[in-house]
């Protein structure tokens, strides 16, 4: 007697018998990702894409009322190696790779738990073998953009650096990372020439690749959206008139206030004798940094036509907390509710050359949706309670009839 | 708005399609949760009906009484609920590369670890709650990762890496057992015997096994022996060592020992040999999969189930529910059951007695796992239709709880 299942026939089978009759997601409060909000309506998902958003979809498959449905949420700047070892501290060096792919594994399973459907590690070779185990559909986690590595080296000529950025292609990265600054906390003063910088951005244009821009200088920062790079990170120093500058050319700012420095306050002992952080520069973080990115963060938005998007810098301790950056961005820097999650959606996706795909709700969009308990508008922390996940038509994480969820209205 | 648990209901009612949701995860982990069941085997031979199982924490607080105010409740009503299953022999680590072709070994550990987690994630979705790999170095990260209770997969008992005849003579053997005690592996993998494909003759001298053994018995340790003949399998039980596994050769008269000693059987019927035989050409080339070696296989179906057979008529005889899963099996450990019935004769019953509670005990851990009763570990699984009357609802494990966390709840199509 021959056994017909061929592998993942349970899986595959089943997926098969979904798959004929749409997915169909009843919808009381719908956020589009672009600053639309729709009311009890049907989102009709099939072949991983959104195929209608009408009350008339027939046959309910999640009740999703009294929730609020939204695009899953893309985190531009994320380092998903990283973790803490057997130790509790910083992990600087593995035990083994194996190892350190179990953590990577985690990061990327806990950030989709957390509503990041799309993530972009900046970057490590492990990123592309935790994309590459995620591809294969069995291990739940996001959608893994990666650098793979980071230009940074000030020793390399332009004609290195456009080197190193083919072999980039070559090698398969998504993008570039380029780090044109030292840290904040070691001065923050720009590293790469600005010939360097021109070099690197010039090339990734003309390979088709964008580039993310690790930099605090404001001379640094203009020189990088005079390039043409894609996006600067972080940016805490930046003067007003380099925010100005980054509006004029469409350069995207990804300001990390909320997370990342907080993360390491609060697991200073974690951090501290590993890598450079001391107790000293971990003060100087929590009395000089933050306060200096919320003023910054402020002043980027009066900055007329500047393009704010969503990254977290998510290190070790912050995987899974990825949504705070949102929170802290509306609570404490005053940005709208709509207008964050816009920038955690629509407009990320679109600084990733997404926007067609991913991050809004729409016929023929990727069906990346997420669901959280409570009106976000209203109370930005509902970002915390993510209650359903899907990720490409298929459900990570969902409300049951036991979970005896309230609306918070 | 406030919305109803009937509203809910009603809504859920409503689902109609068979939905597969991978690997969904539950939300409500941090209250109490109330399973409503109808018809539930406790993994001892006892069937509980229409009662709540309480569950706190990772553990199964009591089964009936006062359901907790604050609870979440999930009603598996419409399923029939069993501890979660228990594979004592699954090679977890081993997969087909990205050449298609078998590939589990001499692959950088990094891969081997990615599709591990694979592995691990099928199997858990297939009802297995823990499983024992004998074994190979990377299941330590793979165990040391899903302990740590994120990435989603079923416990993870690892012997490391196996020892066999040309490990060293007996002082050496003795040295290797305390070694792997060391490592970290929780129990130890013997191979005493060649492989079916090759006749499945003694290797492992007796006394290599009594040291093996004897060493390891000394140190706490289990030792699960690969042993065909029944003359391997003979010096094993004699060694003292816990479980024959595989013995497709074992006559009465060494099943009437293992009985005596109380030595476990581990027969593994359903689902290697078939599984080999279906991905035939992943495994063409490799090693001894050479034709020669897989026309012995094909013999083999015959063969195994004759002995399981036999092993059957030995009413004390002790027989646990491992499959040899490799490359193209996990996630369809369930066969090995259905092949044990349907064609093996086994009662039912006992045959969910071997994957739940018997078990438990061969892995020494029937005081966490393997049967429904306060204090144990939260490990429920819940198929859709019932195992016992039709053996192909083994293969429908549609809620899934390991340690108290929802990991399945597939909606079932009415």
């Amino acid at each position: 007697m021959t056994l017909k299942y061929p592998v993942l026939a349970a899986l595959l089978i089943s997926c098969a018998l979904a798959q004929e009759q749409p997915i169909v997601l009843k919808v009381s409060t719908l956020l589009d990702g672009k600053g639309g909000v729709q009311h009890n309506t049907n989102i009709a998902v099939e072949g991983g894409k959104i195929l209608r958003i009408d009350p008339s979809n027939r046959g309910v498959t999640f009740d999703l009322t009294g929730l609020t449905v939204m695009p899953g949420l893309i985190d531009t700047h994320v380092h998903i190696g990283s973790h803490f070892g057997p130790d509790g501290k910083l992990a600087t060096r593995e035990d083994s790779q194996a190892s350190a792919m179990g953590y990577a594994m985690e990061n990327a399973y806990a950030d989709l738990m957390a509503g990041i459907t799309t993530l972009q590690s900046v970057g490590s070779p492990i990123d592309r073998d935790v994309r590459d185990a995620i591809n294969r559909g069995v291990l739940p986690g996001p959608r893994v953009l990666t650098s793979l590595r980071q230009i940074t080296d000030t020793r390399m000529t332009p004609e290195q650096i456009r080197e190193a950025i083919r072999q980039l292609k070559t090698d398969g990265a998504d993008l570039i990372k380029i780090f044109a600054s030292k840290n904040f906390r070691d001065g923050g003063a720009q590293t790469l020439s600005d010939e360097q910088i021109m070099a690197a951005c010039g090339e990734a244009r003309a390979q088709g690749l964008r580039t993310l821009v690790h930099v605090y200088s404001s001379h640094a920062i203009m020189t990088a959206s005079q390039a043409g790079c894609t996006s600067i990170e972080h940016g805490t120093l930046i003067s007003d008139e380099a925010l100005q500058s980054l509006a004029d050319h469409g350069t995207y700012f990804d300001p990390n206030i909320g997370v990342v420095a907080q993360n390491y306050v609060l697991n200073k002992a974690k951090f501290i004798g590993v890598s450079g952080f001391t107790e000293e520069s971990l003060k100087g973080t929590e009395t000089r940094l933050i306060p200096a990115s919320l003023e910054m963060f402020k002043r980027a938005l009066a900055t007329k036509g500047l393009k704010i998007v969503f990254g977290t810098d998510a290190v070790a301790g912050a995987h899974g907390r990825n949504v705070e950056e949102l929170i802290y961005r509306v609570e404490k820097g005053g940005q709208s509710p709509q207008t964050a999650i816009v920038s955690g959606t629509s407009l990320s996706a679109e600084s990733m050359s997404m926007g067609d795909k991913i991050g809004s709700l729409a016929p023929g969009m990727d069906a990346d949706i997420i669901a959280v308990d409570g009106d976000p508008l209203a109370d930005i922390t509902a970002l915390r309670r993510v209650v359903f996940v899907m990720k490409s038509g298929k459900v990570y994480k969902a409300p049951s009839a036991a979970d005896g969820r309230q609306a918070k209205r | 708005m406030m919305i109803s648990l009937r509203r809910i209901a009603g809504a859920a009612a409503l689902l109609l399609p068979l939905m597969v949701v991978a690997q969904v995860m539950l939300v409500a982990q941090d209250r109490p949760i109330v399973l409503k069941v109808s018809t539930a085997y406790d993994g001892k031979g006892k069937t509980i009906r229409n009662t709540t199982i309480i569950v706190e924490g990772s553990k199964i607080l009591r089964i009936g009484g006062a359901v907790p105010a604050d609870a979440a409740v999930y009603d598996l009503t419409a399923l029939t609920v069993s501890p979660g299953w228990i594979d004592t022999h699954s090679h977890i680590g081993y997969h087909f590369g990205d050449d298609g072709r078998n590939g589990g070994r001499g692959e950088a550990p990094a891969h081997a670890m990615l599709r591990g987690v694979d592995n691990a994630i099928l199997t858990l979705n297939a009802g297995f709650t823990t499983i024992q790999s004998p074994g190979q170095v990377t299941d330590k990260e793979l165990r040391d990762a899903i302990a740590r209770g994120i990435i989603p997969g079923p416990r993870i008992l690892t012997s490391l890496q196996p020892l066999m005849e040309t490990s060293g003579p007996p002082e050496k053997l003795r040295e290797l057992v305390r070694q792997r005690k060391q490592e970290g592996a929780d129990f130890i993998k013997l191979f005493a015997s060649k492989s079916i494909r090759e006749g499945g003759a003694q290797t492992m001298t007796d006394e290599q096994l009594q040291a093996a053994c004897g060493e390891a018995k000394a140190i706490g340790m289990r030792t699960i022996v690969h042993a065909h003949s029944a003359e391997s399998a003979k010096a094993a039980t004699l060694a003292g060592c816990t479980s024959i596994e595989h013995g497709a050769y074992v006559t009465d008269d060494v099943f009437a020992l293992m009985a005596e000693r109380g030595t476990y059987y581990d027969p593994n019927i359903g689902l290697v040999l078939q599984n080999y035989i279906e991905n035939k050409p992943k495994f063409l080339g490799s090693g001894n999969y050479n034709e020669e070696g897989f026309a012995f296989m094909e013999k083999g179906l015959a063969i195994t189930l004759a002995t399981f057979k036999k092993a059957l008529t030995h009413k004390t005889l002790k027989i646990v529910y491992g499959t040899d899963a490799v490359a193209g099996a996990h996630g369809r450990n369930f066969e090995e059951f259905i092949v044990r019935v349907r064609d093996g004769g086994q009662d039912p019953m006992a045959a969910l007695e071997s994957a739940t509670s018997i078990s438990a005990e061969s892995l020494k851990m029937q005081d966490q796992i393997g049967s429904l009763a306060p204090g144990m570990l939260a490990d429920i699984i819940g198929f859709d239709g019932n195992p016992l009357q039709d053996v192909t609802a083994a293969r429908r494990a549609v809620f899934v709880m390991k340690g108290g966390k929802v990991f399945e709840n597939r909606r079932l199509s009415h």
